[in-house]
Order: structure tokens, then sequence, then C-alpha cells
């Protein structure tokens, strides 16, 4: 069993013990499974799967870092979504908003800032894709 | 002294004890919602400080430039929290007195965080770079990091000191200075040393990553900084309008004892009156 801890700045989002987590690591994903090697790496935006028993959990989650001993994952993010967090109505909402400021960005900040946004309402939905299969 | 003038001092009195009461229960609620949030924001910093120090033994001092100064001119950043509105007892204050006593004005700068702060360093001279008081302060933390970051990159300043009123307790705070930069980790070594230090697998490499934790620190620092003297300020708040309040109660009652006499004088007076003519009236 791997206990599993995920964090972002604001709060503990999520502690259980669990068979594997599946991360989105810089280099492409990785699944971390009782008595890995000790790592630490830094995560991209993307979806993290938590297997436990029979059960699935998935989280949204932005950039931040994994660091693992084989006994215990800790996940530090930027920011985390149960699947049960996520409205589909705010996510088309939020896609929407963001093409809408992509297409009026006149300087390259606010193009990024605009980019950005679109990137997380993107993987919020995908997440909810996921759910959707599932059941 | 005057009956009625009494009478309506100890009226408006009143009144401010139920206006100072109600300050000191808003402040009571949001002290506990602002604590809350800073005992949240604990386990991700104290994580990334365990996950720095284990890395660490893999990284080198040049592999990052927040780890040492890029000059030595003696300038120093200070960032500056205080709070935008007053009635807070010493919260302020003690900021105030610790700039004046520890800190040499003609090499330092400031990034203040608070009307108040802006308004006393402004007075005693010394220099503000920036301030950010007007916005929201939970938003201030990414512009204050990546100026003050940019800065100090540039070699502008040696060091980067937070100052702020460090939350101790309900009824405590601190005012303390933590230096930022250059990154020190010296302190999170003294309480992990028992720790064995374990080789780790570091992706994609120790270079990249050590960069990207530290500034995450800092900023997450400055979050915590901030979120603690929130919490300070209302707990600070709190207790001046608790004394207010019972200021305010202890001048009623005197008042009251006050009133009270008064107006036994007076009935006394106005017996004596009809006593005496009585007296004056049945001698004739």
């Amino acid at each position: 069993m791997l206990h599993l801890k995920i964090i972002t700045p604001k709060k503990v989002v999520f502690e259980k013990d669990v068979n594997s987590v599946t991360v989105p690591a810089a280099d492409g994903e990785i699944t971390i499974l009782p008595r890995h090697s000790n790592l630490f790496s830094l995560l991209k935006e993307g979806i993290i799967k938590v297997k436990s028993g029979g059960d699935e959990d998935y989280f949204s989650i932005g950039a931040g870092y994994v660091e693992t001993d084989g006994k215990e994952v800790i996940i530090l993010v930027s920011r985390a979504y149960g699947q049960d967090e996520i409205d589909e109505k705010l996510i088309n909402e939020a896609i929407n908003e963001a093409q809408k400021l992509l297409s009026q960005a006149s300087d390259e900040k606010s193009r990024q800032a605009a980019i950005s946004m679109m990137r997380r309402a993107i993987i919020d939905s995908k997440l909810l894709k996921k759910r959707k299969s599932i059941r | 002294m005057n009956l009625r003038i009494l009478r309506k001092k100890i009226k408006s009195i009143a009144n401010v004890k139920k206006i100072t009461r109600a300050m000191q229960l808003v402040s009571a609620v949001k002290m506990k919602k602002a604590q809350q949030e800073a005992i949240e924001t604990i386990p991700y910093r104290t994580f990334l400080e365990k996950i720095i120090l284990k890395s660490m033994s893999q990284v080198d001092k040049a592999h990052s430039p927040l780890l040492s100064s890029k000059t030595n001119n003696n300038k120093y950043l200070y960032i500056v929290i205080s709070s935008n509105k007053g009635l807070c007892g010493f919260f302020n204050f003690s900021i105030f007195k610790f700039i004046n006593n520890q800190i040499d004005l003609k090499n330092s700068e400031f990034i203040v965080l608070g009307k108040k702060a802006a308004n006393f360093i402004s007075k005693i001279g010394g220099k503000i770079i920036a301030d950010f008081s007007t916005i929201n302060f939970n938003n201030a933390v990414s512009p204050i990091f990546t100026e003050s970051l940019k800065k100090f990159l540039i070699g502008d300043y040696e060091m980067v000191f937070l100052i702020y009123n460090h939350f101790i307790s309900a009824t405590k705070f601190e005012t303390i200075k933590t230096q930022l930069l250059p990154t020190t980790i010296s302190y999170i070594k003294k309480v992990e040393t028992k720790e064995k230090i374990n080789e780790y697998l570091i992706e994609p490499d120790p270079k990249t990553v050590i960069d990207e934790v530290l500034k995450n620190l800092i900023e997450e620092k400055i979050r915590g900084a901030i979120i603690e003297s929130q919490a300070a300020e209302h707990s600070a708040r709190m207790l001046a309008m608790k004394n207010a309040t019972d200021n305010a109660g202890e001048i009623i009652y005197n008042l009251t004892l006050l009133r009270n006499k008064v107006r036994q004088e007076k009935i006394t007076n106005e017996l004596l009156d009809m006593v005496s003519a009585k007296i004056s009236v049945e001698s004739n």
C-alpha cells in the first residue's frame, strides 16, 4: 500500500492509502506502485489517476511536484480538483471565455494568460469525459 | 454637572460600546477564518522544505542563482506587510517600532503592503519602490514575488527580507524579519538531521528542479506571511475592541453613579426649598 497525500498551497486535498498513482510527469506519464524507487519529479498540468481497491479517483491538477520513497507519495501542486468538484457548465463557459480573450488579445502577455486558462479548462473537461466513460 | 448632559453622555457611550462590541465579534470570526487558512497552508510549505532538503544533497550552490547574492553592495530590500485599516491596537505600531529600531534607511528600499506602513515609511523618509495596498492582499503574492526576484537577480540588492507580524496565538503576535533571498536552507537542516538522506532519482535533472522548487518555496513564504499577518491583524483588532468595550462599560458605570448622585442632589435641593419656603411662610 502507498500512502498518498495531495497538497495544494490552500489545503490538503486528499490523504489515503492507495494501490497506485498515475501522474503526468515532465517527461511523460508515470505510474507509481508500492516499493517504487526514490523519485522526485516535476509535474505538468494534467490528470492524476488514483487506484485504491476497486475504486478509481481522478484529480485535475496544475503544475507541481511529486515525491516518493516507495511507501509514501507526496504530490505538491498549485491546484487540484476532484472529479466531484468540477461543473461541466462552468468549464464550457471557461473555454468560451478563453477563446474570446484569445481572439481579442493584443499583446503577448494577455495571449499567454488566455492560453493557460484554456489549457486548464480543457484538462478539466477531459477529466469529466473520463468520469462519464466509467459510469 | 448637568443632569441632562450626563444622560446624553451615557447614551452616546452606550452607542459606542455597541459598535466596538460588534467590531469585536466580526474580528473574532475573521480571525478564526484567517487562522484556519494559515494552518492549512503549513503542510505545503513543510513538504516543500523537506523535498528541498532531500534533493539538496545532490545539488551544488552554483546550480541556482537564488542561493547566493550577486553583489555585496549592502543594499537591502524589505517587504513590509501591515494593514490598510486602523483600530487594531499596536499591530501596525509594532511594525513601525521594528523598522525604526532595526533598519538603516540609507541603504534600504521597501515594498509595502498596507496603507499604514506606506504612510509611516514615507514620513520617516524611506524609499518605497512599490505599494500593493490597494489590491486584495492575496492577489499581491505573485507581483511581489516577481518584482523582488527580478531586482534581486539583476543585482540591485544584496538581500531581500520580509517584515511581518507572525501569528502566535489568538492573543499574541510578534514582529519578525525573515530572509527571503538568497534562500538559506541551514535552518531546515537543523530540524531534519535525524532523517537519513537517501539517494534520489530527480527528474528531469536536479538543476531545473531546484530552481523551480526554490522559487515556489519563496512564493509560498510570501503567501504564508501575508495570511499570518492577516490573522494577527484580526486578533489584534479583536483584542483592541474588547478593551474598548470593557472601558466603555466602566465609563457607563461611573457616569450612571454620577447621574444618580446628581439626581438625588437635585431632589434634596428641591425638598430643602420646599421646607424652607414652608418655614418662612409659617413664621410670617
